[in-house]
């Protein structure tokens, strides 16, 4: 820490390399985080843009809420107005919409964890750790092994979904009743062409062994060091750096998980997660080594410290408002964020891939868990280790469409008229729900809820920090100058990454956390 | 025979700091392109442009370009000259340069001729028939010396 810095001081951390834009502050108290503030800095209003719209206008605008997690949006939106049409859709219908969201998921996962996350470990202030050099030779900007070779990599995963649904991103391939095309069978084998191309390139670089290799684990660090392979790869040179820098040590939160549940099981498939499934990924509410169904029923918004026309308490999203109340020059009336506070009954639960291998009860992470808290380490070796499990299914599923290629895609709806529906899903970042209502044919009342903003929430009426929040309290900064520390905790949670081609401005400053 | 030249219209018709691109994506809809070309309204799709560069060899790019001379000027850069204002920054407004710096690491196959065409913000549309006139030109001089 320089000299002559007070004891007690408060900083800025401008958190760049996250998809809309965050401003995170600290008050930093003998080099350790004492409290933070989350501050989403953008007002986006897609929710008012739909009302008065045509229902089906939500499948063509809300994916445009997102250039990476743009198929959870249709897959969400959709599911919205097939619950209003109180319609079941048919079996392909259901692997084709799971398979291009798993696809996107695929995609950033990885794009996540090298370009996004292991990028710190080559800041100049680690110049002193033994595995430094190695992690500047994979993770430089611009030039790192890996960079490079996941930019090329994960550039092919997304083709799944131009093949199955015409284009990428921004899709609207899936319509209440089901998907508008069935896919031809050499669709299909170009799709499982690229998804065997991408499996191997991960269990070769990723992993360090094969899928099933995983499902073994017992102890992470013991398992990394079994082999060359696995302690080369990018998961054993994560796991190693984690463990130095005390990653497994930083960063827990509330200890409360929230999964909507995602990727519904087509009624007749071999696949079989868990016993009366209903989904690929179960939902459930997480805390303290006990798990409970989910009740949608327990979720609201607070607005207490957004830049919201204010009410009391929170508010179901059915009943929720979006009324933007911009702050004004010199007030300081405790809001601080464009962002509302979603919360599940009284609690600040955390969603993400750690959400979804705790609720599926994956051992390894229940003891991780179990044993620390939760943390920046486990956060990230969840999303890590998260196309294990999908990437078989997903060649499953493609093998059953092979399998019956003229089974229907799409089941005719009654006219959306009136009604209300719900599309709850798990994105790459976590849970994700758009609740609709219509009238007369129109959308009358639009709200969504994004995982950043049950991740990144500021406070709520009762003072309860966000998840990001609290995971900052504790964490040690070395240096104000470089809180690197603050930004593996927060970067752990997946606040999005670069998606946009902006205009070229010439004499454009960076702006660098 | 296959696509040899496109014409990659980039930005935001909503923004109108950002619309070059989709503007002269409109024109140029309406006219008849030289063989063998593709007109894509590439929007601001990031790395996810990255296959637009590949299996052709001629990538015309426009786009808002602010800064760089006179209002209503039509202005016109390399891909060195773009990528060279990247300054090490890939974060969520890294944009263009970021993608021109990286492109040769990760194509897949030859990088293409790429052209940067474009005007600054909120230029009369005079300037953008002469912007589109200029990609039609590239594309049909480009046409002519292909084999």
């Amino acid at each position: 820490m320089a000299k002559n810095r007070p004891t007690r001081y408060q900083c800025h951390i401008p958190l760049n390399r996250v998809e809309g834009d965050l401003e995170i502050r600290v008050v930093v108290e003998d080099g350790v985080i004492v409290d933070a503030w989350s501050s989403g800095t953008m007002f986006r209003g897609f929710e008012s843009l739909l009302v008065g719209r045509s229902a089906m206008d939500s499948l063509v605008i809300t994916p445009r809420i997102c250039g990476i997690c743009s198929t959870s949006h249709l897959m969400a939106a959709a599911m919205a107005l097939d619950a209003v049409a109180r319609i079941t859709i048919p079996d392909n219908a259901v692997r084709l919409r799971n398979l291009a969201l798993m696809a996107e998921n695929l995609q950033s996962d990885l794009r996540q964890s090298i370009l996004m996350y292991m990028v710190d470990f080559a800041h100049a202030c680690y110049a002193d750790r033994p595995w430094f050099e190695e992690a500047v030779r994979r993770y430089a900007p611009m030039r790192g092994s890996s960079v490079i070779e996941v930019i090329r990599e994960t550039k092919k995963i997304p083709e799944i979904i131009a093949i199955l649904g015409g284009q990428w991103p921004h899709t609207s391939f899936m319509v209440p009743g089901g998907v508008v095309l069935p896919a031809r069978a050499a669709e299909l084998r170009l799709c499982r062409f690229i998804l065997d191309g991408y499996r191997r390139w991960y269990e070769r670089r990723i992993l360090g062994d094969v899928l099933e290799s995983w499902h073994a684990v017992t102890d992470v660090r013991e398992w990394v060091e079994q082999s060359v392979s696995r302690r080369e790869s990018e998961l054993g040179f994560f796991v190693r750096i984690a463990l130095d820098l005390g990653l497994d040590r930083i960063g827990g939160a509330h200890g409360a998980f929230l999964s909507y549940g995602s990727l519904p099981l087509p009624r007749r498939t071999g696949i079989h997660p868990q016993e009366d499934a209903a989904q690929l990924v179960p939902s459930g509410f997480f805390r303290k080594g006990n798990l409970e169904p989910l009740d949608p029923e327990r979720i609201t918004e607070h607005v207490a410290c957004s830049w919201f026309k204010e009410y009391k308490g929170g508010l179901h999203p059915y009943k929720g408002r979006t009324q933007p109340q911009p702050p004004q020059p010199g007030e300081n009336d405790g809001r601080y964020s464009w962002a509302k506070a979603p919360r599940y009954g009284p609690f600040a639960p955390e969603t993400g891939p750690l959400a979804e291998a705790l609720i599926s009860d994956q051992p390894i992470f229940r003891k991780l868990v179990g044993k620390t808290g939760g943390s920046a380490f486990v956060r990230q070796l969840a999303r890590l280790v998260r196309p294990v499990f999908m990437i078989p299914v997903m060649d499953a599923w493609l093998i059953e469409l092979e399998h019956n290629p003229e089974g229907a895609v799409y089941q005719q709806p009654e006219a959306l008229h009136a009604g209300k529906g719900s599309g709850m899903i798990q994105a790459a970042r976590g849970a994700l729900g758009h609740w609709v209502r219509l009238k007369n044919g129109l959308i009358d009342h639009y709200q969504i809820i994004t995982p950043t903003a049950w991740n990144g929430s500021p406070r709520d009426g009762n003072g309860l920090r966000g998840p990001w929040e609290e995971a900052l309290i504790g964490v040690p900064v070395r240096d104000p100058a470089h809180p690197v520390e603050a930004g593996h905790v927060i970067r752990s949670f997946d606040p999005c990454l670069v998606c946009t081609v902006h205009a070229v401005t010439a004499g454009t400053q960076p702006r660098l956390a | 025979m296959g696509c040899r030249a496109r014409i990659l219209c980039l930005g935001n018709r909503l923004w109108s700091v950002d619309d070059i691109g989709p503007r002269v994506f409109d024109v140029l809809s309406n006219l008849e392109l030289p063989s063998a070309t593709e007109l894509i309204d590439g929007g601001v799709r990031g790395l996810d442009l990255l296959y637009r560069f590949e299996g052709v060899w001629l990538v015309v790019i426009v786009d808002t370009l602010n800064g760089f001379g006179d209002h209503g000027a039509v202005i016109e850069l390399t891909r060195a000259e773009v990528a060279n204002l990247c300054h090490g920054r890939f974060d969520h407004v890294a944009g263009l340069p970021y993608l021109m710096h990286i492109l040769p690491q990760v194509c897949d196959g030859p990088v293409p001729v790429i052209r940067i065409i474009g005007a600054a913000s909120g230029s009369k549309a005079a300037v953008i028939e002469a912007i589109a006139t200029r990609c039609v030109d590239y594309c049909s001089q480009f046409a002519a010396l292909a084999p």
